[in-house]
């Protein structure tokens, strides 16, 4: 009877670890995936936002805000806006991922106008990429353009403050394309200064020049000098030099390091001519 | 025994004679002198008291021509008038007379010489009324011309000095040079002692011997013209006020010493050339045949009290110079300033809005 219960406790045990054995296999091939995570193209169905975090960059209340502001993209001009994030992107040329990425249509709207901005954090590399009409309106110069700020944020770390701004920035080129025509180095982009900074800036300028013109005119109404020298009064030709010496006496060396100018730069980017990509 | 020491001109630590390099060093700085160099450092670095310079009075006084009971008699009516101590001449109040009055009191000088009026009152008015014109600054007042009502005609009581000047004078001077290697930029300042000497003729330097007056107005008018100095003749006081002198040639001494001492400084300093700094460190000077007069100088003044201040503005009267300082209106200045800015700032925001606002 003991024999019989010993063999059905060790029976139990083979059972519960093959079934461990099984249920694990899987699981450990999930980890493993996940933390050399190359992300495959083919895992992005049509998706229920423009912004995809795989590599967790925001919370749930950022991704809503930057959600809304490509959604009205979206609805005024009929453009996809959306940013990508993955940790590693498979290596390669980003802007080529991203041109794939778009052809899985793995945003809520099957548009074939749209710009995208990629982030992948393996290699820090960042990529602008744009198909249909919006090549057009994001031409090379206007992705410079918005890759210069983006970039700036990524570097920094503020990711939903880049995201933002290329949000927005996208949202300002379409509206000058639709409105009169696309931002190019003929018609260059200038970053609007809040009009409350205008004012203030007006003030301060009128009040500096405003003092100056009231105090010339106050000057002007003294024209008293007091003269600490009588050279009026010394009589021509009569100045003879009598006695000229020059001592050395001693000398001082200072020395300040020069400095080295740093040519690594991280954040230099490429175009081609529907994307700019770069490292940040 | 007595032990010599020398401070380092570098660091101000105490030197030692190096018998190796026959120089005085420095323990402290590294830095090696000359013996020599050390001495004159010292000699000039010694006085800190710039000498007096010495003066003779030109002549000496004239006694007073008056009555036993203070008041002086007109010569033309031969009435009694009445005037305080400091008056040289003055209007008779019973003939209309310009009556003289030489000297007031023993002990007190006659001017030596002086220059007459050649700018006459009325352009003397016009010259005011002209600057006046367009300050948007002045009180109101002045819109109505009534100030020119103060302007009188006046002879300024002036010492005049006169000497032959040694200066003897030692600049702390620098030099510097720079160069540069692949990992930094040097900078070698030397340090120089330079010591000029020279002479120099002052004829007339003149301070004014008038408290009413102040020095930068009666400095402002210069220069008066000696060539139309004259003798002293009361007659050209005529029509004019004058004053005794009430500040004393000794006091005004000392303002003439700050003049020569200025010249003489400037003039030995322009003679250093070569040097990125020249620093004064010793001033020494001395007058030869030191001479001071006592002139009468012509001077068309306005004067004034505003917001309890005094303001005085004077015209040369022989060249037609003017100088001076006219009442800023504070409401005025505050009402342009704010004006100026509240337009600016509309202006300038107008502009920005459309260059910078996204507008255009």
């Amino acid at each position: 009877m003991r024999l019989k219960r010993q063999r059905l406790l060790k029976s139990i045990g083979m059972i519960l670890a093959a079934a461990i054995l099984v249920l694990g296999l899987p699981w450990n091939a999930h980890v493993s995936c996940a933390e050399g995570q190359q992300d495959d193209l083919t895992a992005y169905g049509t998706g229920q936002s423009w912004i995809i975090d795989r590599a967790d960059l925001l919370d749930e209340e950022e991704e809503q805000i930057l959600y809304e502001k490509c959604q009205l993209a979206y609805d005024t001009y009929g453009v996809i806006v959306a940013v990508v994030t993955v940790d590693d992107f498979g290596g390669g040329d980003i802007l080529e991922w991203q041109k794939g990425l778009f052809a899985k249509h793995p945003f809520p709207a099957e548009s074939e106008n749209g710009i995208m901005l990629a982030v992948s954090m393996s290699e820090r590399d960042w990529g602008i990429q744009t198909i249909g009409s919006a090549q057009r309106v994001f031409n090379t110069y206007g992705r410079e353009q918005i890759g210069g700020v983006v970039v700036e944020k990524l570097s920094d770390g503020d990711y939903y403050e880049a995201f933002a701004e290329f949000a927005d920035l996208s949202m300002q080129f379409l509206a000058e394309a639709d409105a009169k025509e696309p931002y190019s180095e003929e018609h260059p982009y200038r970053e609007s200064v809040p009009v409350w900074l205008i004012i203030a800036v007006a003030f301060v300028l009128s009040l500096v020049i405003s003092t100056l013109i009231v105090n010339i005119w106050k000057k002007g109404m003294n024209t008293r000098v007091v003269q600490n020298e009588a050279r009026q009064y010394l009589k021509p030709g009569s100045f003879q030099l009598t006695r000229s010496s020059d001592i050395f006496l001693y000398h001082t060396v200072s020395r300040t390091p020069i400095p080295k100018s740093d040519n690594n730069s991280s954040s230099s980017m490429h175009s081609t001519s529907s994307g700019t990509s770069g490292k940040f | 025994m007595d032990f010599v020491e020398y401070k380092c001109p570098c660091c101000g630590d105490a030197l030692t004679f190096s018998s190796r390099a026959q120089k005085l060093k420095c323990a402290s700085c590294g830095n090696e002198y000359e013996p020599s160099a050390v001495e004159e450092w010292e000699a000039a670095g010694k006085s800190d008291v710039e000498p007096d310079l010495h003066w003779e009075y030109q002549k000496e006084a004239e006694c007073a021509k008056r009555t036993e009971d203070g008041k002086y008699i007109c010569p033309s009516c031969a009435a009694e008038i009445e005037v305080d101590e400091d008056t040289i001449s003055t209007k008779c109040p019973y003939c209309d007379n310009v009556v003289v009055i030489k000297a007031t009191a023993s002990g007190e000088y006659e001017p030596d010489c002086m220059i007459p009026f050649q700018v006459d009152a009325s352009d003397a008015k016009q010259k005011m009324e002209h600057f006046c014109k367009g300050k948007r600054l002045l009180p109101r007042g002045f819109k109505d011309k009534s100030y020119l009502k103060n302007l009188k005609g006046y002879y300024v009581p002036y010492w005049l000095f006169d000497c032959e000047a040694q200066a003897d004078m030692s600049f702390h001077t620098t030099r510097t040079r720079c160069w540069s290697d692949s990992d930094y930029n040097y900078v070698e300042t030397s340090h120089y002692l330079v010591q000029r000497g020279g002479e120099m003729t002052f004829y007339h330097v003149p301070v004014d011997g008038s408290v009413e007056m102040e020095d930068a107005t009666t400095e402002s008018i210069e220069p008066f013209d000696y060539k139309d100095v004259t003798a002293f003749n009361p007659a050209y006081l005529a029509g004019y006020e004058t004053d005794k002198y009430d500040v004393d040639a000794k006091t005004a001494e000392k303002r003439a010493k700050e003049r020569l001492y200025n010249t003489a400084e400037s003039a030995l300093r322009n003679t250093v050339v070569g040097y990125e700094t020249v620093v004064p460190k010793r001033r020494q000077m001395d007058a030869q045949s030191g001479k001071i007069s006592y002139a009468l100088f012509p001077v068309w003044l306005f004067e004034m009290v505003y917001d309890k201040k005094k303001y005085q503005f004077a015209i040369n009267g022989q060249t037609g110079k003017m100088v001076g300082e006219l009442p800023v209106d504070k409401g005025a200045y505050w009402k342009y300033l704010w004006g100026f800015t509240a337009l600016g700032t509309i202006l300038f925001s107008v502009i920005g809005i459309l260059l910078f606002g996204g507008v255009l």
